[in-house]
Order: structure tokens, then sequence, then C-alpha cells
């Protein structure tokens, strides 16, 4: 049976690379996919993802094993997309001023029209909306793992997911 | 139990969600009301297209290199730790010498010396109290995860 996340942290910590390198390749794509979704951005998500990587490791001392290892990494990702999108937007601001500029179709594979439709519907929602969206649908994450993740009770994530759906439905009726 | 709560349950019944005794009441009362029903096809639908939606994936190349470009990084870090310490360490070493020299310089007078060691006490006095300062701020930092 495979080491738990947990468990090779504590191995990291001890100073075990090989146990870190697991890790690593355990969750790269799910960090890609999530910053992904969070920033449109496909070489920018590659690069951030990397670098959550290298926050893990440099806070390998102040990590709990008591705590479950993907909703704190989850938090650095997270934080992560939230800097690159400010500071793009700052970019933006000065040197091209159109709105939600990180809006991108094509990093959706196989599009088509009705593909693109909810994609932008997506992105058209909050944040908060997009976030628990994203989680659902792009990270295939259970009701009982987004609540961990996002640390808040299932009542409250069945309720979020419930409202950001129905205005997803909402702005793609025609599509459905 | 009115429509709306019902339709609240929809989606979590779609997902394979809902308690046994929450998928029955719902299931009763699909049998009964065209209304949501209709919600329900819609959600269906909803969940098939965003199914059936996937991120485009990098190259395979890039997945390969992945864990190489991470220890990089790490070991660029390192890198610059200690050329920052060494470079920190050097720097003070030269101060150090400099003022010794002029300390000793027989040619100045004592009026000087004294302004030197003054202005060299009251630096290190300033960098010790931005240094501590900076310390105390990060350990209340409450997002410090968060780069600036």
């Amino acid at each position: 049976m495979p080491d738990s996340d947990e468990k090779l942290m504590l191995r990291a910590k001890e100073g075990d690379m090989a146990a870190f390198e697991l890790l690593v390749k355990r969750y790269m794509k799910k960090a890609y996919f999530l910053l992904l979704g969070f920033t449109g951005d496909p070489e920018g998500s590659l690069d951030l993802s990397q670098e959550g990587f290298v926050k893990v490791f440099k806070s390998l001392k102040r990590f709990n094993p008591q705590y479950r290892f993907y909703p704190w990494f989850y938090k650095i990702l997270k934080n992560l997309a939230l800097n690159h999108l400010r500071s793009r937007k700052r970019e933006t601001d000065i040197s091209n001023p159109i709105p939600d500029s990180s809006y991108n179709p094509e990093i959706i594979r196989e599009r088509n029209e009705r593909k693109d439709a909810v994609w932008k519907a997506i992105w058209e929602l909050d944040p908060g909306e997009r976030e628990i969206i994203i989680l659902k649908h792009f990270q295939g994450l259970s009701y009982k793992e987004i609540a961990q993740t996002l640390d808040r009770p299932l009542g409250t994530v069945m309720s979020r997911l419930f409202y950001a759906r129905k205005k997803l439905k909402e702005k793609v009726e025609r599509w459905l | 139990m009115a429509c709306e709560e019902y339709e609240k349950l929809i989606p979590a019944y779609l997902d394979g969600e809902l308690s046994k005794e929450q998928k029955g009441r719902l299931e009763k009362h699909l049998s009964e009301c065209s209304h949501c029903s209709e919600e329900l096809l819609k959600f269906k639908k909803l969940k098939e297209v965003t199914e059936e939606m996937k991120f485009v994936e990098p190259p395979e190349e890039a997945w390969r290199r992945y864990w190489t470009g991470v220890y990089n990084r790490l070991e660029r870090g390192t890198g610059w730790i200690l050329t920052s310490i060494g470079a920190i360490i050097l720097i003070f070493y030269g101060i150090w010498r400099s003022l010794q020299g002029l300390i000793q310089d027989p040619h100045l007078t004592l009026l000087v010396k004294i302004g030197i060691l003054a202005l060299a006490g009251g630096l290190t006095v300033l960098l010790v109290s931005v240094i501590r300062e900076k310390i105390f701020t990060y350990k209340k930092e409450r997002y410090k995860e968060v780069v600036r």
C-alpha cells in the first residue's frame, strides 16, 4: 500500500528527498489543473505549481501531521493563484485595460460552442462559486473532501454548490 | 417541505451524496412534481456537460521534467541563501576592518574617531531594530503564505 501524503511529508521532513519527489509526482497534475482553473494561464500554472511545491518544502518544519496534507497545500496554491491574478491585473491595468483578460477558452479540451459557453459562464461566476465548481467538476472531489479542503461544514458545501450550479444553469439554460 | 427545499437536494442527488432517507423523500416528491422533475433534467444535463469538459494537458515532456524543475528551484534557493550569508559575513568583516584601521590611524583626531564610532554604533542599532521589527511582524503575519 502506498504511503499516505502525511507519511511522505514526515519522511521529507526528516530529509528524505525521494519521499518529497513521490509527493510532488502524486500531486503535480492536480496542482497544475487547479491553478489552471483559477488563472486560465497554462504556462503560468506550470510555473506556479512548481513554486507551490517549493513553498511546501520550505514549510516542512511547520507541517503538523495531525492535519491532512491536501487542504494545507490547497491554501498555498490558492494564494499563489490570487497573487498571480492580482499582479497580472496590475500589469493589464497599465498596458491593456481589458477586463477579464485571464478568461481563456483555449484551456478546454475538444472545444465546441456549448463547452465554450459553459466555461465562459463558469468564469463569470463569483470567485467563491467558481472555486467550488472547479473543486467538484475539475478536481473531482467528493463533498466531504471539499468540506475538508475549504474547512467548511458539509451542509455549507452542499448549499454553496447548489447555488453555484443554479446560477450556472440559469446562465447556460439555452445550451441544455 | 416546499419545492424550493427539494430543489436544493437535486444536485447532491445527482452526485450520489444524499442520505438514504433524503434520497427516498426526494424520489417520492419527484414522482409527484413536474416542476422539480424538469429541474432534475436540467441539472442532469448541466452535470453531463461539465463532466465532458476537461482541461488541455501540457505535453508529456512537461511532466517528465517536472520534478527536475522543482528540484532545481530548491537547489537555487539554497544557493541564494548561502550566497547571501557569505556576502553578509564578508561585508561586515570589511566594515569591521575599515573601522579598526580608522580608529588606529594616528593622523585622525579623537573627535573624528568618536564621530566614526558613533556613526557605526548608530547604524548597528538601526539595523538591529529593523531586523527585530521584521521578525516580530513575520511572526504575527496572518497572510505570510501570500507572496506580495
